[in-house]
């Protein structure tokens, strides 16, 4: 057997320091230049989306007899009314006693409590500058799935269990390829246990296009329909989300995920790429 | 060398929103922070971002810092261990992805540097391996006591167990290693 003992400890390089250093620097300027008031309003709108979402999987779980268990903070609005920005600007005392479900940060429940306070109109200001909300798909499951366009590109932004996923942005006027039907992937601790993982994909159906349907199959024996929603801005959205157990497997040794897209009669399959086309968020890892 | 004081008032201006606290802080124990997550990850450039990620923690947590005997260092261990733990987490997802697809051809680098921290990146890694069987939790206290010199103390802090916790991983792994050791010995 090895020596468990490592190697001695060497210095960061220069390089490497002056870059974290500036990165740490700047951040921290930057959040502290812009101050409570650039929360407010982000905070405002992810609470409101937040509280219906939280609602949601907090009545879907005590329809099924759940109490929460023990999973680190429940989903939804419960633990963000004690854990928000707003709140954090208390002193560290009484924030310290409201925080319980991570005493030192950078656990994942911690995370999911950052991106929860973060929501979509937060997330999105980094995933597509200056994207405005133009639609919303009805919640599923607690998932709240909203579409945010800027200019000629769109995104999709969705929150479950705390956690919130945006999508890199897509063309509005989408191509025929692989890339308009990649899924996100989000993990998030199971009640029983082990994780669950929710795909997600979205898109936009083209203009003059009245016979569009898209379906996704999943290597579980699933198969799901896109759900349309039309937008404010009079272009009709598609969403996919399928959420299943995550056995802690390898998952690219199972079959691949595909789309199906049905057009004027033709029907074209996409067969996903694990992590290459698993992975289309911008917020967060894989 | 930093004085209680200083770590106290250090971490009074943090809790006041200083950046350049942050920044002293990170020029003050940001070698050592990078050093534990590369025990922790295997790799320097994972190292680096995680090292990265735990001083951006640190500031977007900044009214929660803790000083234990006067010193921010344990909180900020305990804040790497977490990092640590969901990046290798993570990679261990990136990396089954990534072994599905066709290997690049791999560009040698001659640097006496580069080669140097490519050993020690390999050294580390069978480490790594060595302790695998051992429990996450109690490979998180090894690395903290015996790798990176925390008392049993600043460790239960930096953990958030108590000191007894500390000890009875330590001693289990321990136990655990020398049992490999002699196995080891025997199959060769």
């Amino acid at each position: 057997m090895t020596d468990p003992t490592p190697p001695p400890d060497e210095p960061m390089p220069d390089q490497a320091r002056a870059r974290i250093r500036a990165e740490l620097l700047g951040a921290a300027q930057a959040e502290r230049r812009s101050g409570p008031r650039r929360w407010a309003i982000p905070v405002l709108a992810a609470a409101a989306v937040l509280v219906v979402a939280g609602a949601a999987g907090w009545a879907v779980r005590a329809g099924n007899g759940d109490g929460g268990g023990d999973s680190g903070a429940p989903a939804g609005g419960a633990t963000s009314a004690s854990e928000s920005p707003v709140e954090s600007a208390a002193p560290s005392e009484t924030l310290g006693e409201s925080i319980e479900a991570s005493k030192v940060p950078g656990t994942q429940e911690d995370h999911r409590v950052d991106v929860k306070e973060l929501g979509c109109a937060e997330t999105v200001t980094s995933t597509l500058p200056g994207a405005e909300q133009v639609a919303t798909f009805p919640d599923v499951d607690g998932h709240a799935t909203s579409v945010w366009v800027q200019g000629d590109r769109f995104t999709v932004c969705d929150v479950v269990g705390g956690m919130t996923t945006t999508h890199r942005p897509l063309p509005l006027v989408p191509r025929a390829s692989r890339e308009t039907f990649r899924v996100s992937s989000a993990y998030l601790p199971a009640h029983g246990g082990g994780f669950e993982v929710t795909r997600l994909a979205a898109g936009v159906v083209p203009d003059g296009a009245p016979a569009y349907a898209v379906s996704y199959a999943f290597p579980d024996g699933a198969s799901v329909d896109a759900e349309l929603t039309t937008g404010s801005d009079g272009r009709r959205y598609w969403r996919v989300l399928h959420s299943h157990a995550d056995d802690g497997g390898n998952e690219t040794k199972e079959p691949p995920i595909t789309a199906t897209l049905r057009l004027s009669g033709t029907e074209h399959v996409y067969t996903l790429r694990w992590g290459l086309d698993t992975c289309a968020q911008a917020n967060h890892g894989c | 060398m930093a004085t209680e004081g200083d770590e106290l008032a250090l971490v009074t201006a943090l809790r006041e929103d200083d950046p350049e606290a942050l920044a002293t802080l990170f020029d003050r124990y940001g070698d050592r922070i990078y050093n534990h997550c590369f025990r922790a990850t295997g790799d320097w450039a994972d190292a680096e971002d995680a090292t990265a990620s735990v001083f951006l923690e640190v500031w977007r947590h900044r009214r929660r810092v803790q000083a234990h005997d006067g010193s921010a260092l344990p909180w900020l261990y305990g804040v790497a261990t977490n990092v640590c733990r969901n990046l290798n987490r993570s990679r261990r997802r990136r990396l089954r992805a990534v072994a599905a697809l066709p290997r690049p051809e791999v560009a040698p680098d001659h640097a006496e540097q580069v080669v140097d921290r490519l050993g020690s990146s390999a050294r580390m890694r069978a480490v790594l391996d060595a302790i695998r069987e051992l429990p996450p939790r109690e490979q998180e206290v090894l690395g903290l006591v015996a790798w990176s010199g925390l008392s049993y103390e600043q460790a239960a802090a930096a953990l958030d167990v108590p000191v007894g916790t500390v000890r009875s991983r330590l001693s289990r792994a321990r136990a655990r290693l020398t049992t490999q050791t002699s196995r080891g010995a025997r199959d060769d």
